[in-house]
């Protein structure tokens, strides 16, 4: 779970540890980046505006190292060229800012039980 | 003899004792007009400005020659910068590393027949490559020319009514062209240039081409700049703008009215103070047709750029910067308290000639008559030690208050580093000044003059973060 | 003996600055160090009654006195949406924080203190304090009357359209032009009072003239086509500043009835609202105007034809258009359409890419 906004990133993390998955909070696109090639990730959440690096630019790095793992992307309202660009870059899906936790959470474990 | 000898050696007191209240008094008044501009930034709603479709677009122009190390790092911190509609602009001034080998891996660039209009003569254009993703990315290759040179061919190529004039190595804080632009939107029909604050990168953290944490660099030649830099950048310039008499916008961060610099036949190539030689241009230019314009200074609107930090390298820097200095002189003594051309003609350009440019021949003169009238007596001991300590004490009351006010930006917060700048305050006095001062005297007599790409030795904003780790 | 009181005086300053500048760099960071731990405190705190949807038992009298604990709220508000949304409103009434920012707006607290508290309120604010709201339009601060503007947008209390137009008359051009970004935020339901009073200040003297381009600006952000009576009536007058407002508002609603007056604005003699008619027809994205948008190809001002090449790109058969304009006898045109097929990557291979040099007017 990667967004340097601390709300989103506390909320979505306690709802999903709550439903028992793990989750690791990063705050800044390199951090993220290093997260995802290493750790092992079942799914990812960034956020498209961190310090750093942009979101997009995270999920091509990933596609680059052949990491195939579903990506969701956090936008803002109006930014739809994001959104476009990262579906382009095989994202599995977004989110607009400010953030509906219910529908995000439901999504998350949707694409999980997926898996 | 000893007379004239004390009469000189009293002028030249009198003369530091007038140059320090001058920069007092420009402490005073940037003291307001900083006030006005941080009230406004924290309370202004400025986020909705930006929302709304009134910031205009902005072209990005980085001359690069050789900066293999660094400039994917820095076209990709540009393309984060958070503004509407931008477009970066690199021209490879004829690079013999593989600066543009690096940048069309980076960016899948493509070679286009981009056509462009060559408002501004400059060096063979051999391609231009360009990509929409992640935005606008042009890029100019070009036969060697030179800095000026390069940023004309990218003025050319630029495709918006604003470009905005910096340096690959330069590092430009996320919201700097937000914030530099709303002086432009405060009042479009008139604001032809904006300039930024440049301070030193030299002892900083960066982390992923953003600075976390600032911190006063480790040696005395550094923190002098340091010091100098605040000086220059938070208490003369707020209150030259505030007076619309800027003498000079920094070519590490400029904006311009494209028009404007096309108008005055863009940057002169193999200048050594090319951005004041622009500045001024434009000063004349619009004096001379009568138009309303202004300069404007953004203090909040930061970038970040390597200083020499050998004694060697900042040698060879103020020699060229002085020289540079000198062909201004020239070229615009007709500004000299010409009251046609307004604030810059009787302020701002009379204080640049009077404090900067015969400040080295009279503190040299100073440092010879002084003792030498001392020594024959025509100058009282007594006074002359007085004026000297009020020349002294004024000049370290200008250092502290600008450094007070630097302390609302943030950067230095660490008592202990506050406490590295203070003593610097008072340590200059003894070797840095004068040492500079002979650098200057030296630029005067002249010498080989230095090559048209600076003096820095080029390491790369991505670069820093090691070399930071191994300091 | 003046001279060496001088020197005492200055001696003193230099000492006395040189210790309150390490005071003050002591005590900033003391502050700045309490602050980010209560921050993350609130954070952490809110995120825990907000995921269990609890509402805190103790000590909420002392959080809503803390600015801090309010840029939290705020900050949660912002980025949620749906319950979690609803919940932090129910959170804010409970914790009383709008009373403490309320009392802190009064005039007798320093500025700083009182605009940070107006700037939170605004943010915060329920319906009940509408009439709070209006009473800061009146103030003296014009940071005041702006965050007041956006408070009662953000509320949705059309009723303050015609006050705030009525002020932003009074006012400079740059706090007129934030007000009228305030007046942006509101939804919909804003078209029918900004268009009224335009109407009824079309009369007016100078300062309602600004302030009708402004009001106009904001019917176009606001894209509803109700008003577009109004606009187009502008866009026929012989008020500039009127016109150009019109053409952008027009652009940004893109609705076939304005596409007449639209066309007629090509022949404007101002390059502003040419540039700007060219640009709303291309939003019409409808082919059929792309003869008319190639005219301006041969504009004497740059910006203009730019846009024009630029929309042509854009509208279907505006690339014929562009095509056709290559082998122009008018240089400007071809280079503009030159330089917009290249950018479509459409230019054939081989073609020269020097564009004429000099400008047609004197200033480009």
């Amino acid at each position: 779970m990667a967004d340097d906004a601390a709300p989103v990133r506390v909320l979505l993390s306690r709802h999903l540890r709550a439903a028992g998955h793990e989750v690791i909070e990063v705050a800044d696109g390199m951090a993220a980046l290093r997260t995802g090639s290493e750790a092992g990730l079942d799914l990812a959440v960034v956020d498209q505006l961190m310090p750093g690096m942009l979101g997009t630019e995270i999920i091509a790095a990933w596609r680059e190292e052949g990491l195939d793992f579903p990506v969701f992307v956090l936008t803002a309202i109006d930014d739809d060229d994001t959104v476009v660009h990262s579906f382009e870059l095989g994202a599995a899906d977004y989110i607009r800012k400010p953030v509906n936790m219910a529908e995000l959470t439901a999504r998350i474990n949707g694409r999980l039980r997926d898996r | 003899m000893s007379r004239i000898l004390g009469v000189v050696g009293t002028v030249v007191l009198c003369y530091f004792v007038v140059l320090q209240l001058y920069m007092l008094t420009l402490a005073a008044i940037a003291a307001t007009a900083l006030y006005k501009e941080r009230m406004l930034e924290r309370f202004g709603r400025l986020d909705d400005m930006l929302a709304s479709d009134i910031s205009p677009p902005v072209s990005v122009i980085v001359p690069a020659y050789n900066e293999e190390a660094g400039i994917v790092e820095s076209v990709r911190s540009i393309a984060m910068i958070s503004y509407p509609r931008v477009e970066v602009v690199i021209v490879n001034d004829g690079s013999r590393d593989g600066t543009l080998q690096k940048l069309i891996a980076s960016f899948k660039l493509e070679p286009v027949p981009l056509p462009f209009r060559a408002n501004l003569r400059t060096s063979l254009v051999r391609q231009v490559y360009h990509t929409r993703r992640p935005i606008s990315i042009t890029v100019v290759d070009k036969v060697n020319g030179g800095r000026a040179d390069a940023i004309n061919a990218g003025i050319n190529v630029a495709r918006y009514p604003y470009v905005m004039i910096t340096d690959a190595d330069v590092l430009i804080d996320g919201t700097a062209l937000v914030k530099a632009m709303r002086h432009v939107a405060e009042d479009r029909h008139r604001t032809v240039a904006v300039g930024g604050n440049v301070r030193p990168l030299n002892g900083c953290v960066v982390k992923y081409g953003h600075i976390v944490e600032a911190k006063v660099p480790r040696t005395w030649i550094e923190r002098w700049q340091v010091l100098e830099y605040v000086r220059s950048f938070i208490s003369a310039r707020p209150a030259w703008s505030a007076m619309n008499a800027l003498p000079l916008i920094s070519g590490a961060f400029g904006i311009f009215l494209r028009q404007a610099v096309v108008e005055v036949g863009g940057l002169t190539s193999g200048h050594m103070g090319e951005d004041m030689d622009l500045t001024m241009r434009i000063h004349r230019h619009y004096r001379k047709l009568g138009r309303p314009y202004r300069m404007v200074y953004a203090p909040s609107a930061v970038v970040w750029t390597e200083v020499p930090s050998t004694r060697a390298v900042l040698r060879r820097q103020r020699i060229r910067w002085h020289r540079g200095l000198m062909t201004a002189i020239r070229d615009f003594r007709s500004s000299f308290f010409n009251p046609r051309h307004g604030s810059i003609g009787m302020i701002g350009w009379p204080a640049m000639v009077l404090f900067e440019y015969l400040a080295p021949i009279i503190e040299a003169a100073g440092y010879i008559i002084v003792p030498l009238g001392l020594i024959l007596g025509g100058i009282d001991p007594i006074s002359a030690l007085l004026l000297l300590l009020v020349a002294l004490l004024a000049g370290a009351l200008t250092s502290l208050a600008a450094l007070m006010l630097d302390e609302r930006y943030g950067y230095f917060n660490e008592p202990l580093e506050a406490l590295k700048l203070l003593t610097m305050v008072f340590v200059e006095n003894l070797g840095l000044r004068q040492q500079t001062v002979w650098w200057r005297i030296r630029a005067m007599i002249g010498g080989k003059s230095t090559q048209a790409w600076g003096d820095m030795q080029r390491r790369g904003v991505g670069n820093l973060d090691r070399k930071q780790s191994a300091a | 003996m003046g001279l060496s009181l001088v020197t005492t005086v200055l001696a003193l300053a230099t000492v006395v600055a040189s210790v309150a500048l390490i005071s003050v760099k002591l005590a900033h960071r003391i502050m700045l160090k309490g602050r980010g731990v209560r921050s993350a405190h609130y954070i952490a705190a809110l995120g825990e009654m907000i995921s269990r949807k609890l509402l805190p038992t103790d000590t909420p009298g002392q959080w809503a006195e803390d600015p801090l604990f309010g840029d939290a709220v705020i900050e949660y508000r912002h980025l949620l949406s749906g319950e979690e949304r609803e919940f932090v409103d129910h959170l804010i009434a409970e914790v009383g924080i709008v009373d403490v920012l309320q009392r802190r707006a009064r005039r007798r607290w320093p500025r700083a203190v009182r605009l940070r508290a107006i700037a939170a309120l605004v943010e915060l604010a329920g319906p009940d304090q509408v009439p709070f709201l209006r009473f800061l339009l009146g103030d003296s601060n014009d940071y005041v009357r702006s965050h007041a503007a956006h408070g009662l947008a953000r509320l949705g209390d059309v009723a303050s359209i015609p006050l705030i137009l009525d002020l932003a008359t009074r006012v400079r051009p740059w706090e007129a032009a934030r007000l009228a970004d305030a007046l942006a935020s509101f939804d919909r339901r804003a078209v029918r009072p900004i268009n009224q009073w335009i109407l009824e200040h079309w009369h007016g003297d100078e300062s309602h003239v600004e302030t009708v381009g402004q009001a106009a600006r904001v019917l176009g952000l606001l894209g509803e086509t109700s008003a577009e009576t109004t606009l187009i009536e502008m866009l026929e007058t012989d008020r500039l500043g009127w016109r150009v407002a019109a053409a952008s508002a027009l652009g940004r609603i893109a609705s076939d009835t304005s596409r007449g007056a639209l066309l007629k604005a090509l022949g404007d003699d101002s390059w502003e609202v040419r540039a700007r008619a060219v640009r709303a027809l291309a939003s019409l994205a409808d082919g059929s105007v792309a003869p008319a948008i190639s005219e301006l190809l041969s504009d004497p001002q740059w910006w203009v034809r730019q846009n024009a090449a630029e929309s042509l790109g854009e509208l279907p058969g505006g690339v014929a258009q562009l095509q056709k304009a290559l082998s122009s006898e008018d240089r400007f045109a071809a280079d503009a359409a030159r330089n917009q097929l290249a950018e479509l990557r459409l230019l054939p291979a081989g073609t020269d890419t020097a564009l004429a040099v000099g400008s047609r007017e004197g200033s480009e």
